[in-house]
């Protein structure tokens, strides 16, 4: 697309120039980085319009810290991912107060289509697991999916959570194993009797 | 992703004979496929976002008027001298401090009047014309 112009300058440098006033700038990093940042805000909280609030709030934020970013101090991917994560823990954090969805009360596609039943039970389960790492404590929530939702490694979940690789490995493994207590004992209602 | 696995089963050991965690696997790793596209209205929403705050610069007439300007009185520390002389100046001769009159006439001197003619040269001019 737009970014096809200018594939070989860097993301700070287009936030520079968009900066300056160049407004295809401003386009080509939004190609660039939307579908990251929406799939990052969508693994973690299995709602497509909340995902969509969250990825739009993210650009709002870097558009916003465009004129003051320094070149070198962080990656702007790197910082999206925190930015990223810290808005989806926030989300989850508010969910958890005005109380869980729930698998029970995930909707139904309106026109069932071939398909459908297992489309719904794939919805199921990831509201399950986004239910679930609501319960979490946020930075461990924040670890696991940066770690298995996101599949980064841990000295990149490090650097954007501003800890060591051993706090991360730490954070990652409570995380997973308070993940199974909460599943656990919902195996049929995951779907995975069927295996 | 059968490596990604792998790499994790050793770090998990035996959490991962534990079947609630072999599921929990499975669901993260179904939860890792989500990609979802960018929807065209979220695209759009975000470059509004993106012009509405986006610096305004000031276009290239402008910033040469105000350069050229610039250049000619010696730049920004120029301007902050003038302004700072300009406010003084005014203040000096709206308020003028006590003893300024004095010391005005210690430098500048007093006000003297110089007779270039001559009393007598002018009135002998005066009477030829009479006469």
């Amino acid at each position: 697309m737009i970014d096809a112009i200018a594939p070989s300058m860097s993301d700070a440098a287009l936030l520079a120039a968009y900066a300056s006033g160049d407004r295809d700038a401003a386009q080509a990093l939004a190609s660039r980085l939307l579908p990251g940042v929406l799939g990052q805000a969508t693994r973690m909280l299995s709602d497509r319009i909340e995902a969509e609030d969250v990825a739009q709030d993210a650009m709002m934020r870097l558009w916003t810290i465009a004129p003051d970013w320094r070149d070198g101090e962080a990656q702007i991917s790197t910082w999206l991912y925190r930015v990223v994560a810290n808005l989806c823990t926030d989300r989850l954090r508010k969910r958890k107060r005005s109380g869980a969805i729930g698998m029970d009360q995930v909707a139904e596609p309106a026109d069932p289509a071939p398909g459908a039943p297992e489309q719904i039970q794939t919805n199921a389960r990831m509201a399950a697991l986004s239910d679930a790492l609501a319960q979490l404590p946020e930075r461990q929530a924040q670890a696991v999916a940066l770690r298995h939702l996101d599949g980064l490694a841990n000295p990149e979940i490090a650097e954007i959570m501003d800890i060591s690789v051993r706090s991360v490995e730490s954070l990652t493994a409570r995380g997973k194993r308070a993940l199974a207590s909460l599943l656990a004992g919902r195996r049929a209602a995951l779907g995975y009797d069927n295996d | 992703m059968l490596v990604f696995w792998q790499a994790d089963a050793q770090h998990w050991g035996t959490i991962m004979t534990d079947p609630t965690q072999t599921d929990l696997d499975k669901l993260l790793a179904e939860a890792a496929l989500q990609k979802p596209s960018v929807p065209t209205d979220l695209m759009a929403r975000v470059m509004i976002d993106a012009t509405r705050v986006q610096p305004k610069v000031p276009t290239a007439l402008q910033q040469g008027v105000w350069a050229s300007i610039l250049d000619v009185i010696g730049g920004w520390p120029a301007v902050g001298g003038l302004a700072v002389a300009s406010v003084a100046g005014l203040w000096i001769g709206v308020a003028p401090p006590v003893g300024l009159d004095a010391i005005a006439a210690v430098v500048l001197g007093s006000p003297e009047t110089i007779d270039l003619f001559g009393e007598d040269m002018l009135s002998n001019f005066t009477e030829a014309l009479d006469s």
